[in-house]
Formats: structure tokens, C-alpha cells, sequence
């Protein structure tokens, strides 16, 4: 019994010396990394100065070309979606970071179905933001919400566990975004069915806690004085979603500005500007952008 | 209640710490409690059905060994058709009404919806397998009948093996309960590398080939037949991963509490045959069909067309063990193809010490065994069929997931460096200290736990096995 005591002591101090080492060694890495969601954070929370930015998922990222949107509103602009961020939390959690070192004057909120939906991924992409706990209460309410508050406190190595392949191979890459402000146009399509079918699915059910999210989001922006402008990009759809009829009642009751597109015929029902279901490619990117920059300038102040 | 989850992680050091510090007189009270707690952790209103194949087959064995001529056989049956009948149940009985249905249909027929629709208890072709496999070897007089019915419950029950095996034999499991037990520092060691190295089969291998398979199996409408090729290719090493992790905790579990379970798999890539992969794959699976179902339908001992009527029929039956579908009676019929096929052109088991002839065949049996899988992996069969004519017909560029892949080629070198290690059968001399080999197990747990930490899927993903 002594020897597995003594075992276990050395394997234990062993693993936390491994672990605080390699997090250090992990956070010199991700601040350091040149891997898509690493230099978007990084910008985001150290160098964003731009007068609008954008949040949301990879919808966002490849919907919204921000020097189309600049020329027309005379605002800079800088698109903070994130791939993978499937979540409002991980929006809320980004949105509050930023706001540490930087206060646009607007935001762009591009929200989806599942920004509101009861999924089993609810939390997931929380995850992204490991590497900053501890740096924002608000970031780290989410954490406990998620439950990942004490693994993040017992080990360092964990909270690099999301990305951590892509913020070591970023070490080798170069992944420049400065020119396209966050932008990452999709080119290539997938394949996918030539015909689009009803939408049969049952709608899943509304997750208050998202929706209560979104309301402190709202809130978070009335007490910093930014502008917050919600959107719903175009989706391949026939049918308009039910999800975005809650969205829109959502924000009107709020008194939040929505430009609602998801089923916008001239775009919506035209694969040639998808490259799959939730994606458009950049022809359509580009199409959509323009839409919504004139919409806008005639309603940002 | 998941091998990869904290709670279990919670529940099984207090059981070990329990067990190792009570008086031995309790200890198999604490494991039957244990393990019933384990089981109803999962859902609580089966725990009936596990006691009721426990009891039936503990009275059933008792009866055949003190019967005599035909009483032995009927007590016999009894318990096979009562717990097979169980199983049908539950497992085979919708998939059988509905092909029931459908060929009705064919005559313009239509029966009524009767579909049970009951969920599957957890374990139950695992533990129906392993009590089978004791009242039959009772009956033969291999083994003499357990008089104690704690002690044999304990055998069924026990919770590294209960959900998901290895099928343990009531020859190797259930002496050792008997047996007085030692804290053993050698066998904790042991016990404690194979369960973590379990765990990085599983969190770094298996799961995160699982994230590119679902993703193209499941969406086979967005994809191109590069992707179903390259997927297959990773279900193989995520179903290895998989179920050998889960293997191995559960033999890891069970070292550390001082109980030798059996080998459950022997490194499958490394087979030159599909005689000799069955060998290496779910081992006590396929050596429970060689014992129970092969040998008993006279197995090699007869002309080569009977053998091979054997070998299908025991595939079939191995196939519709792992579930109630075409795509699994398929995937089963195929291997039984297959090893037909190596029986009819005499092709030796093993390929002997040619290097190169070793590397062909293993690779043409990593083909073989992987297109198989497609079938096993395949929601439906419609699914299979669209997998392989999009191989053969409409390859392309896979679905890109560069992290993904580096991620499953780094976890894939350490797994392949490892095993080709043990294959090579290099292992620590005798001559190597005891604190030396202490030291080198404390470094390799070290670099598993922080490589599962920093570089594992650890969002709690099941065992594919369970749903068996």
C-alpha cells in the first residue's frame, strides 16, 4: 500500500507539474498562433478598433464582406464571426471580452436558429474561449453555467483542449485575414441535392436561457451606449423557419432593429449562391452584402 | 453511468479504495453492490431482467448437474429458450414483425402495427451470452455448478464486464472470487497503464475519428465518394479504438481490484487473414461462437461444404448478435464469405515469416475487413449501397478537416509505434528493476494523461459497443 501511495503522489505532482508547464507553454502558443479562430480572438480582444463589428457564426464570417458595408455606411468594419460558435453564449462571451479594450459604436449580431433552439451542443463551443478564463466575470458566469468552471480551475492544459491542434499547426501558417477584416468567403461548393425539400422537421424546442442571453446581450449594449442591429443571413430554405418568426417577435418586443433575409426569395431558393444548406459561397456573399449595407446606412445613426 | 465520464471515474476509485481496505470477507458484497448500483445507474426497472437470467440460469445449471439423462437436457433448454427468449424480446422481436410485415405485404396483405418499441436494457446480449455460455459448460461437465448464487450473480454482474464484456468464461472469472486477495503493487501498475491506455484509444483515437465518420455518414447526400473511402477507412479505427479502449479499461478496472479478465483483443491490424483477424478481434465473441455454436455444429471435423454451412451459419448468428438489422446479418454473412473463400482455396492461415508476403496479405485483409465495416457502420442498407458505388463510381477529393486529420495521425503513430512493439513481442527484460519499470510507467502515465487532456474528446461521447 505504501508503494501505490507513493505511486500516486509522484504521478499526481507529476501530472500537475506537466500540466501548469505545458499551460504556459499553450498560452504562448495560442497568442502566438496564426490559426484562423486564435488571430481573429486575439484581434478581436487586443487590436479591434473598428467603428461596427459583427458577431456570429460562420455564417457571419463568410456573409458579410465588411468593405462592401464600409463603403456604403461610412463606418470601419470588422467581421468577428467565429466558425464553430454555434452558440449566443459564445457570442455574448466574445462581445464582453471585446468590450475590455473597445467600445464600437455598433454591433451586428447575425443570429441563426440555434442561437434559440435546446441542442445538445448548447455549450460546446464555450469551449473556443478556454484560454481567457478568468480574464471577465461575465466570460466566466458562462463557464460555471456550462460546468466547465472547476475543470478549467484543476487543470491548464484543458482549456487549451478545443483548439488545441489548430493553435500549434497556426505556429506554421500564416493565416492573414487583415486584408478581408475577418472575412472568409466560402469558393468551393460541396455537393449537395439538386432539389430542395420542404422543411418537415418539428421545430425543437426554445431554450429560455439562450433567449435570456440575447436579452442580456441587449442590455449589456444599452448600458455601453453601442447599437445593436440584429440579422438573420440567407439560408437554402423553401420555407421561412419558425425559429426566426420567434426571432423576430424576440426583437421587436426588445425594440431591436432586425433585417430578416434567411428566406429572401432572390437569394434563398438559388443554389448557385449556396455552397450548402447554411452557407452562401462568395457570389452570394457579396450579393447579400450589398443588400445589407444599403439597409444599413438608411438605419445605422 | 459511462466508463468516460467523472462519475464514473468517482464511482470506481471508491469501490477500489473500498475494497482494497475492508476485511476480505466483504469484498464480493461491496463488488455484487457495487455492481448492481453500476447497472441501475443506467436503467434501474432492467436490473429485474439481469436477476431473473441470473436466477434462472443459477437453478438451471444446479438442476442439470444433479439430473440424469433427459432431465439434464430439459432443464437445459429451458433456461436457453427462457433467456434467448428474453433476448428476442427485446432485441429481435420488432426487426422480426416488421420483415414479418414486409413479406406479407408482397401478397397484398397488411398487418397491423405491433411493434413493442421497447429501449434495449444495456448489456443484455453480453450478460444472455455469458450465462449461456456457463449453463452449457455445466451441462457438458467442463465446469461444476456454482452452489453459491451470490457468488454466481457476482460472475454475471460484475461491473467492468457487464455492459459491454469481455464474455468471460465461468472457468477463468468465476474461481478468482473465490480466491483470497492480496494487494498486489505489480498488478495495480499494470492494471492502471492498460485502463488509461484504454482511455486514449478511446478519447484521442476513436472519438475523434467519430467526429469526421459521423459527419459524412451521416450527411451521405453532401458527399463524394473520396469521403466515403476515407471514412470507412477511419470507422475501422474508430470501432478498434472504441471497443478495444473499452476493453482494456474494463480489463484495467478489473487488474487493479486483483482479477485477471481474458484478452479481448489481439492488435487486428497486424492479421493476414480473416481467419486470423477473428482470431485478434472481440476474442471472447468469437471464440464463445467457436465453443458454443461452431464446434457443436461439428465445426472443421466434416467435409469441406459442412465447414463451410458452419462458418456462415456461426457468422449469421455473430452478425445478428450485434444487432437487429439486414446491415448487421450482412456484415456477418460477409466475413463468413470470406473465410469460406480462404478455406475453399487453402490459404494458410498465417503468412510464416516473409516479410513481403505478410505486408500484401495484411493489407488485402485491411481492405477486405474495412469495406466490411461499411455495411456495420451503414444506417440502413440503401446507405451501404450508396457508400460503395459512390467509392467505386464517384471518387473525389475527400471532405477537408486538416485538424482533424492531425489529430487522428498523430493518436494513430503512437497506437501503430505501440502495438507494432507488443507484436514484435519486445517487452521489458526480466533483468529490469523493479523501480525502473515503476519510474517508465509513472512517465507514460504522465504523457497519457496531459496528451487525453490537451489533445483528447472529452465531451462524453458513448461506447459504441453499449448499444449492444
Amino acid at each position: 500500500m505504501k508503494r501505490v501511495t507513493i505511486f500516486l503522489i509522484i504521478l499526481f505532482v507529476g501530472c500537475f507539474a506537466v500540466d501548469r508547464v505545458g499551460g504556459i507553454v499553450m498560452q504562448y502558443i495560442h497568442h502566438h498562433s496564426n490559426s484562423m479562430t486564435a488571430y481573429k480572438y486575439r484581434y478581436l480582444f487586443n487590436e479591434c478598433h473598428e467603428d461596427m463589428v459583427l458577431f456570429g457564426t460562420s455564417r457571419c464570417q463568410a456573409h458579410y464582406v465588411p468593405q462592401i458595408i464600409e463603403d456604403s455606411i461610412n463606418m470601419s468594419v470588422y467581421n468577428g464571426g467565429v466558425d464553430g460558435s454555434n452558440s449566443i453564449y459564445s457570442h455574448f462571451a466574445v462581445f464582453n471580452l471585446l468590450l475590455k479594450t473597445h467600445k464600437p459604436k455598433c454591433v451586428l449580431l447575425e443570429i441563426m436558429p440555434a442561437d434559440i433552439r435546446n441542442t445538445n451542443d448548447n455549450f460546446d463551443a464555450i469551449a473556443f474561449l478556454g484560454p481567457y478564463y478568468g480574464e471577465n466575470e461575465q466570460v466566466d458566469s458562462l463557464f460555471r453555467l456550462a460546468g466547465l468552471d472547476w475543470k478549467y480551475k484543476l487543470s491548464h492544459l484543458y482549456r487549451y483542449n478545443s483548439k488545441s491542434i489548430s493553435d500549434i499547426g497556426g505556429l506554421t501558417m500564416h493565416y492573414n485575414t487583415e486584408s478581408r477584416k475577418g472575412y472568409i468567403g466560402r469558393e468551393h461548393p460541396i455537393i449537395y441535392p439538386d432539389y430542395l425539400s420542404p422543411n418537415d422537421e418539428e421545430a425543437v424546442p426554445v431554450d429560455t436561457a439562450k433567449i435570456l442571453c440575447l436579452n442580456q446581450f441587449h442590455e449589456i449594449c444599452k448600458k455601453e451606449k453601442v447599437e445593436l442591429i440584429c440579422a438573420i443571413s440567407p439560408i437554402h430554405t423553401i420555407d421561412s423557419l419558425p425559429e426566426c418568426r420567434i426571432i423576430k417577435n424576440w426583437a421587436k418586443s426588445r425594440g431591436i432593429i432586425l433585417f430578416d433575409y434567411h428566406c429572401y426569395h432572390p437569394i434563398s431558393h438559388k443554389k448557385q449562391y449556396f455552397c450548402d444548406q447554411m452557407h452562401m459561397n462568395s457570389t452570394g456573399s457579396e450579393l447579400y452584402s450589398k443588400i445589407i449595407a444599403s439597409d444599413l446606412r438608411r438605419r445605422v445613426k | 453511468m459511462i466508463f468516460n465520464s467523472i462519475s464514473f471515474l468517482i464511482f470506481y476509485l471508491v469501490v477500489l479504495f473500498l475494497y482494497w481496505t475492508i476485511p476480505q470477507r466483504y469484498r464480493n458484497l461491496l463488488l455484487l453492490v457495487a455492481s448492481y448500483c453500476f447497472y441501475m445507474s443506467s436503467t434501474p426497472i432492467y436490473t429485474g431482467l439481469l436477476t431473473l437470467t441470473t436466477i434462472s440460469t443459477w437453478l438451471a445449471a444446479l438442476r442439470i448437474e444433479t439430473s440424469k439423462g433427459l432431465g439434464r437436457k430439459v432443464y437445459l433448454w429451458v433456461a436457453l429458450l427462457l433467456n434467448i427468449g428474453i433476448l428476442f424480446t427485446f432485441k429481435y422481436y420488432d426487426f422480426t414483425y416488421s420483415l414479418f410485415a414486409d413479406a406479407v405485404s408482397v401478397f397484398g396483405l397488411t398487418l397491423p402495427h405491433h411493434e413493442l418499441g421497447w429501449i434495449l436494457p444495456v448489456g443484455i446480449s453480453f450478460y444472455t451470452f455469458q450465462s449461456i455460455g456457463y449453463i452449457i459448460d455445466v451441462y457438458r461437465k467442463d465446469f461444476k455448478a456454482e452452489k453459491s448464487l451470490f457468488l454466481y450473480a457476482l460472475f454475471i454482474s460484475f461491473f467492468p464486464q457487464l455492459v459491454a464484456g469481455p464474455i468471460e468464461r465461468s472457468s477463468n472469472l468465476l474461481p478468482q472470487f473465490c480466491k483470497k486477495k492480496k494487494f498486489c503493487f505489480e498488478d495495480f501498475r499494470y492494471g492502471f497503464i492498460i485502463m488509461l491506455w484504454g482511455f486514449f484509444l478511446k478519447l484521442c483515437l476513436a472519438d475523434r475519428c467519430g467526429i469526421y465518420v459521423d459527419t459524412i455518414y451521416n450527411n451521405l447526400e453532401y458527399h463524394n465518394g473520396g469521403s466515403y473511402l476515407l471514412a470507412s477507412i477511419l470507422f475501422y479505427f474508430q470501432i478498434y479504438g472504441d471497443f478495444c479502449g473499452y476493453s482494456l479499461i474494463a480489463i484495467g478496472c478489473a487488474k487493479m481490484l486483483g482479477f485477471n479478465m481474458m484478452q479481448n483483443f489481439k492488435r487486428p491490424f497486424f492479421a493476414t487473414s480473416i481467419s486470423e483477424f477473428w482470431r485478434r478481434w472481440h476474442i471472447s465473441l468469437s471464440s464463445w461462437m467457436r465453443d458454443y455454436i461452431y464446434i457443436p455444429l461439428g465445426g472443421s471435423r466434416c467435409v469441406k461444404l459442412k465447414t463451410m454451412r458452419n462458418l456462415l451459419i456461426t457468422m449469421f448468428v455473430s452478425g445478428l448478435w450485434h444487432g437487429a438489422s439486414l446491415t448487421y446479418v450482412v456484415w456477418g454473412v460477409l466475413h463468413g464469405l470470406a473465410i469460406c473463400m480462404e478455406k475453399l482455396f487453402n490459404v494458410q492461415k498465417t503468412a510464416g515469416r516473409n516479410i513481403i508476403l505478410r505486408s500484401i496479405r495484411t493489407a488485402m485483409t485491411f481492405i477486405i475487413v474495412t469495406f466490411i465495416w461499411i455495411f456495420f457502420r451503414a444506417d440502413t442498407m440503401q446507405d451501404a449501397i450508396t457508400v460503395i458505388t459512390g467509392i467505386f463510381y464517384n471518387i473525389g477529393i475527400p471532405f477537408r478537416h486538416v485538424t482533424l486529420y492531425v489529430g487522428i495521425a498523430a493518436a494513430l503513430i503512437v497506437v501503430i509505434s505501440f502495438e507494432s512493439v507488443q507484436e514484435k513481442g519486445i517487452s521489458f527484460s526480466v533483468t529490469t528493476s523493479e523501480r525502473k519499470k515503476t519510474v517508465l510507467a509513472g512517465i507514460f502515465c504522465i504523457s497519457i494523461i496531459c496528451y487525453i487532456l490537451l489533445f483528447g474528446v472529452l465531451n462524453g461521447d458513448q461506447f459504441i459497443y453499449f448499444q449492444f
